[in-house]
């Protein structure tokens, strides 16, 4: 918890999904996005059994909070009634099963063009940003750190 | 001498034999001894990893890296690492002093979401 209006944690158990959707859930907003994402079972013709992420805890905390801060600046605007009112992220870290969350954003905005908006920009950041790191387990036994493509840690 | 922390998250601890932290002794508290002792524990190759590929977070706060510093360390070899390494750490920003006690993250390129 950083203030009333953003929530972020980091966990090794199952994301709630209704939990984010209740805590952003803000009488003065119109609109409430959600986007979980899921690990997929499939990379490269391989077969991804599960998926495993850690994290620097502190540091990832940070970078995540910064970017939430920086969303709820970004995409309000007081002259046309634009705000993003409430954030909702989680990460998940350890083993994560096919088809479970690893990660969910949730968030609730006055009208729904800024939320939508808001939450793209929050994700495509803590992939750039979050200093979180993916290991794929495959079938065969054999496993493989990720980077994503926009990864950027050189640049602040 | 000193001792400080340095741990290795993600990909990284493909070059450390899966270590993830470390507890080293350095001769002296500047950034060159501490890449001196990655080169002699863990290779040309990680060291160049690191300064190419990583940040690098002391504290919990970043250290910036020249961005020339990226390009200049690729023509290292094991006998010039170190003429390199004085280039590279020339810059008055790197001229931190590292104590006992600090705790240094290498943060290779994220996964995250």
């Amino acid at each position: 918890m950083v203030d009333d209006s953003i929530k972020v944690y980091l966990k090794n158990e199952i994301l709630e999904s209704q939990e984010a959707i209740n805590f952003v859930k803000s009488p003065e907003a119109g609109a409430i996005i959600f986007f979980g994402g899921t690990t997929r079972n499939n990379f490269e013709s391989k077969i991804v059994t599960k998926l495993s992420y850690e994290a620097h805890h502190k540091l990832a905390l940070k970078t995540i909070i910064k970017i939430a801060q920086t969303a709820k600046k970004n995409f309000a605007d007081e002259s046309v009634d634009k705000k993003i009112h409430k954030i909702f992220i989680s990460h998940r870290l350890g083993v994560v099963p096919v088809s479970e969350e690893s990660i969910i954003i949730a968030l609730s905005s006055t009208h729904r063009e800024e939320g939508w908006q808001a939450a793209m920009f929050i994700l495509e950041e803590i992939k750039k940003k979050a200093e979180i790191w993916k290991n794929e387990i495959y079938e065969d036994g054999s496993s493989s750190w990720k980077e994503n493509e926009n990864s950027n840690v050189l640049i602040r | 001498m000193l001792k400080i922390s340095v741990e290795y998250f993600g990909p990284s601890k493909q070059f450390t034999d899966n270590i993830s932290s470390e507890e080293i002794t350095l001769e002296n508290g500047s950034l060159i001894a501490l890449f001196l002792y990655l080169h002699a524990t863990y290779g040309l190759s990680f060291v160049k990893y690191v300064i190419r590929s990583c940040g690098m977070a002391l504290n919990y706060e970043y250290i910036e890296l020249d961005i020339n510093a990226r390009e200049i360390i690729n023509s290292a070899s094991d006998e010039t690492l170190s003429e390199i390494l004085a280039e590279i750490f020339q810059a008055e920003e790197l001229q931190l002093e590292l104590k006992n006690g600090d705790e240094v993250a290498i943060i290779p390129p994220v996964s995250a979401g």
